[in-house]
């Protein structure tokens, strides 16, 4: 249902809605290219309503315009349909960090996250990008006796629990290949770009922390990780949400937790390959 | 690990040339040469200033073409290896019908001298 705009696109019927978090006392702006809106106050919550279908471009800043901003985020967003909703949250890194739009792991890399899934309410939600044809690499994991794992392996997605181990789905280790994830799903077990691959499955883990491209120190992965949130599967609670980035003082390449503030670098051994800057 | 070589801007070849130098890492390994091209390797020790002032230490590894590009090269280098492929599968498979046709002959051969010698098996 399209109602009340609290943005400036005078009285034209909506088209679509597009909500938007971002930081609070900055300027956001929605533009097409041709026509440009702007939320009527710098809250860090707003709706646009856009008056009809196209790419539009999502931009918040801390200065007088965007370009000349020393702080600045922006998304695309695609208006396809009349009556369309879409959320977003554009967050802002720290000036000491770069934005970046990957790290990329190359099977000697890994993160090592700090939090244990003592419980089944651990969920990883994860985007990645395939680099290598290799396959038996760990996408994330930890191990001891039990598992909490994700590996492609025989072109399937092999996981395992208590007890529980197997595989199912469709890997295909295609270079360039993305695979959006959410592991310990709480309806759905595991769900691979959208559509379920296993049912019911919950996986536990209490002895290990979560590790990205690593399952306990082994099997280490050859990734590119876009982002990384461990969630609370029943409160919906983010309990680490990182993004690539790297420290400007020493180029240091790593990811960044907005929940806590920390900047999280390579456990194993080498760099991590990174992506192009984001502005 | 691979030896490759960065020219003054810190761009990665696969080959060498004068004004390159050479460095061993292991961070390529398994990457197609036409992506590594896409590279910039900023050793330690060394240090890079971008276009956009922002002057990066190493060591620090990243593309220097859009990701697009460098999954394009990546496609291109993995569609010229199925097209080398294929053609050495067709060579292969010619070669075993070569031989094929050269064990027929030769059993050909064999069984007119057995007959011609009387022997019966």
């Amino acid at each position: 249902m399209i109602g009340k705009t609290n943005a400036n696109n005078g009285s034209a019927k909506a088209f679509a809605a597009i909500s938007v978090t971002y930081p609070a006392g900055f300027v956001c702006t929605c533009t097409d290219g041709s026509k440009t809106l702007k939320l009527k106050d710098t809250s860090g919550q707003g709706v646009f309503w856009i008056p009809y279908a196209g790419a539009w471009t999502v931009k918040c800043f801390d200065g007088a315009d965007y370009d000349s901003s020393a702080n600045k985020k922006s998304a695309y967003v695609e208006v396809t349909s009349e009556g369309q909703s879409i959320s977003i949250t554009l967050k802002i890194l720290p000036e000491t960090y770069q934005e970046v739009e990957y790290i990329q792991t190359t099977g000697t890399q890994y993160i090592d996250t700090g939090i244990k899934p003592i419980d089944s309410t651990y969920q990883v939600s994860t985007k990645i990008g395939v680099t290598t044809t290799e396959q038996d690499k760990c996408v994330f994991g930890t191990n001891s006796a039990t598992y909490y794992q994700l590996t492609p392996y025989a072109n399937k997605w092999a996981f395992g629990t208590n007890n529980a181990e197997g595989s199912a789905g469709t890997y295909k280790a295609t270079v360039g290949n993305e695979y959006i994830i959410e592991f310990n799903n709480s309806l759905y077990g595991i769900v691979i770009n959208g559509s379920p691959i296993v049912d019911g499955l919950t996986f536990i883990n209490g002895n290990n922390s979560i590790k990205i491209s690593s399952r306990n120190d082994s099997r280490l992965g050859k990734f590119k990780y876009y982002y990384f949130r461990i969630i609370n599967n029943q409160t919906n609670d983010i309990l680490m949400d990182l993004i690539p980035c790297y420290r400007r003082s020493d180029s240091v390449a790593g990811m960044y937790d907005f929940v806590s503030g920390g900047f999280f670098i390579n456990s194993g051994t080498g760099t991590f390959l990174v992506g192009g800057d984001i502005a | 690990m691979r030896t490759l070589y960065i020219d003054y801007d810190f761009k990665v070849y696969t080959t060498n040339a004068e004004g390159r130098m050479a460095i061993e890492t292991d961070v390529f390994d398994g990457i197609s040469d036409y992506v590594v091209e896409c590279y910039r390797f900023v050793p330690s020790g060394s240090s890079y200033t971008k276009p956009n002032g922002l002057t990066v230490h190493g060591e620090f590894i990243q593309p220097f073409v859009t990701e697009n590009e460098l999954d394009i090269a990546q496609r291109e280098y993995e569609q010229k290896r199925i097209s080398e492929l294929e053609i050495e599968n067709t060579t292969l498979l010619e070669g075993m019908a070569q031989s094929q046709q050269t064990i027929d002959e030769y059993e050909q051969a064999l069984t007119e001298i057995e007959t011609a010698l009387g022997v019966t098996s």
